[in-house]
This record gives structure tokens, C-alpha cells and sequence, in this order.
């Protein structure tokens, strides 16, 4: 930990590639006669942590057809660790439901924005991104955590 | 399948029937709700008469139910032309409080026209029971 006195310099951000949603946020503290310390402290997105959570309690769920199914569950488990890469500490919490065919749901609502991204239940259904704001909305094919990330950041940004 | 339209007036209940329809935060109902299964909503999607549904015990006859919403027959039609809300000739007997609303499509053969009307369901919907009841 630093010690020191405040005010620390701007702190310097870097994403650790190995865990979505984690940050490293290295301060460097004056201290008292010229000397420096610097320190390193993870942290991960909460938000993120509880869609996780959410979607693993699905997964437990007694009956099979409430279950998401192996290609929804992997399908969105690796957009949203790409997505909470895109945003780290702004990854929002999501809603987790199963769908159609046990496919997953994860939605995102704030004010009158909402983004869907919907993991088909096999290959044979479809995935996509939904997102609307207000009157407009949009729909994406490529399911990936670039594109859901800009979605979000449409359709949830603050009026 | 021939199926008789509700008049404009009657007030339908939408059951919620999955872990998660509603937000978990706020308990408001969600698209979701409204995504047609090819599994289990061929005709269209099911809902139940208000005025002719005893709730409690509708709800108490599935294995699992987390509450229901209401939504005006009048204004599921005025979403969109292609909606409607009827009753099918063969339930009109056995089922008497059981319709359907038609026109939805399934999310995978038009995403885009699924989650569309299903947003516009979810604003015209009124929180209605949020009771989990197993049997």
C-alpha cells in the first residue's frame, strides 16, 4: 500500500489482459523527504461479478429446460469477458434470463436505453445484439465484445 | 387456426412463467416475457382472460410461476396492425379463460420485429402479482 502524503499523482490505469473487468490502478505517492513509493491494487467490476453470478445460477437451475444450454452459456461468457475488457470498471450489471430453445438472454436497461444480447440455445439459432434509445434502435449479427460494448455505450449513455 | 378476437376492452394477464422474466432489481416484467417459443407458443402467445381467470389458482397450476402482468387487449392492437388477441375455437369450450395474441413472430426468423414488439408489450404491461409459487 502507499503511504505517504496526499495528493497522489493522477493515477495510471492499465487493463490486465488475463482477467476481464480487472484493473491495476498503480498510484506513486510522495513521501516525506523526495522519496516515492508506488503501489498496485486489482479491482475487479462488481457489476460484472453479478451478471456472472446470475448466469451461474441459471446454470444450477433443477430443470434442464430452465438451464442455458452449453452454446449459449460458453457463447456468452466469452462476449461478456471481451465486453468487460472494452469497459472495465464501466461494465454495467445485467439482467440474465434463459430464452427460446435454452438460449440466453443478458439485458442492460438504463432510462429509456436497453441492450439485449441473445446467445442462441445451438449454431442453428441465432445470436445477436439488440439495442434501442428513446425512438431508434439497432440490431447486430456479430457477436462480439467490441460490438456489444458499443451498443452499450449508445444506448446507455447518460441523456 | 381460426381464432375469435377478444373485444377491445378485455384485459388479459401474462404469466411469468421463467426465473428472470422479471428484472431482478426492479421486478418489472421484461421482453422476454414476450419472445415467442417455438417449443411451447406455436399459435401464438398465451395469456389468460382477466375477467374469467380465479389468478391465485391459475398461477398455482403451473410447476413453477413467479407472478403475472395485465395488458389491454385495445392496446396490444394499437402496437401494431399485425397484433391481435382471439381465442381459439377449440378452447373456447374446454378453455374458456385462455387466449392468444398473434402476429409475434419467432425471434429466429425476424430478431429485429421480435424484440421490437416485445419491447412495446413490455411498456403497455402493468405489474400485476410477483408471487413465486411451486407445486
Amino acid at each position: 500500500m502507499a503511504t505517504g502524503t496526499l495528493p497522489l499523482y493522477a493515477p495510471r490505469v492499465a487493463r490486465r489482459p488475463d482477467s476481464p473487468a480487472t484493473i491495476t490502478i498503480v498510484q506513486r505517492a510522495e513521501m516525506h523527504q523526495g522519496s516515492s513509493a508506488v503501489s498496485s491494487d486489482a479491482v475487479t467490476s462488481a457489476e460484472y461479478v453479478i451478471t456472472l453470478g446470475r448466469i451461474e445460477e441459471l446454470k444450477s437451475e433443477v430443470d434442464e429446460e430452465d438451464r442455458p444450454s452449453d452454446h449459449a452459456h460458453g457463447c456468452a461468457l466469452k462476449v461478456l469477458a471481451e465486453t468487460a475488457r472494452e469497459l472495465s470498471l464501466d461494465f454495467p450489471r445485467a439482467s440474465v434470463s434463459v430464452g427460446p430453445n435454452r438460449g440466453l438472454r443478458v439485458t442492460w436497461s438504463r432510462g429509456h436505453g436497453e441492450v439485449r444480447l441473445v446467445c442462441g440455445g445451438s449454431a442453428a439459432n441465432k445470436s445477436y445484439i439488440f439495442s434501442e434509445s428513446g425512438s431508434q434502435h439497432s440490431v447486430e449479427y456479430v457477436v462480439d465484445g467490441k460490438h456489444l460494448a458499443q451498443h452499450l455505450r449508445w444506448a446507455l449513455r447518460e441523456a | 387456426m381460426a381464432a375469435t378476437p377478444l373485444s377491445c376492452e378485455e384485459i388479459v394477464l401474462r404469466a411469468l412463467l421463467k426465473r428472470n422474466w422479471c428484472h431482478e432489481d426492479t421486478k418489472r416484467i421484461k421482453a422476454d416475457a414476450f419472445i415467442r417459443d417455438p417449443k411451447k407458443d406455436l399459435d401464438g402467445l398465451s395469456v389468460n382472460i382477466r375477467s374469467k381467470t380465479e389468478v391465485a389458482s391459475w398461477l398455482a397450476t403451473f410447476s413453477r410461476s413467479f407472478g403475472a402482468d395485465t395488458l389491454h387487449t385495445g392496446s396490444i392492437r394499437d402496437i401494431d396492425q399485425e397484433l391481435d388477441v382471439g381465442q381459439a375455437e377449440e378452447d373456447a369450450e374446454a378453455y374458456p379463460e385462455h387466449a392468444i395474441i398473434t402476429g409475434l413472430p419467432f425471434s429466429d426468423d425476424d430478431p429485429e420485429r421480435a424484440e421490437i414488439l416485445a419491447s412495446r408489450l413490455v411498456e403497455i404491461s402493468r405489474t400485476f402479482d410477483r408471487t413465486l409459487r411451486k407445486r
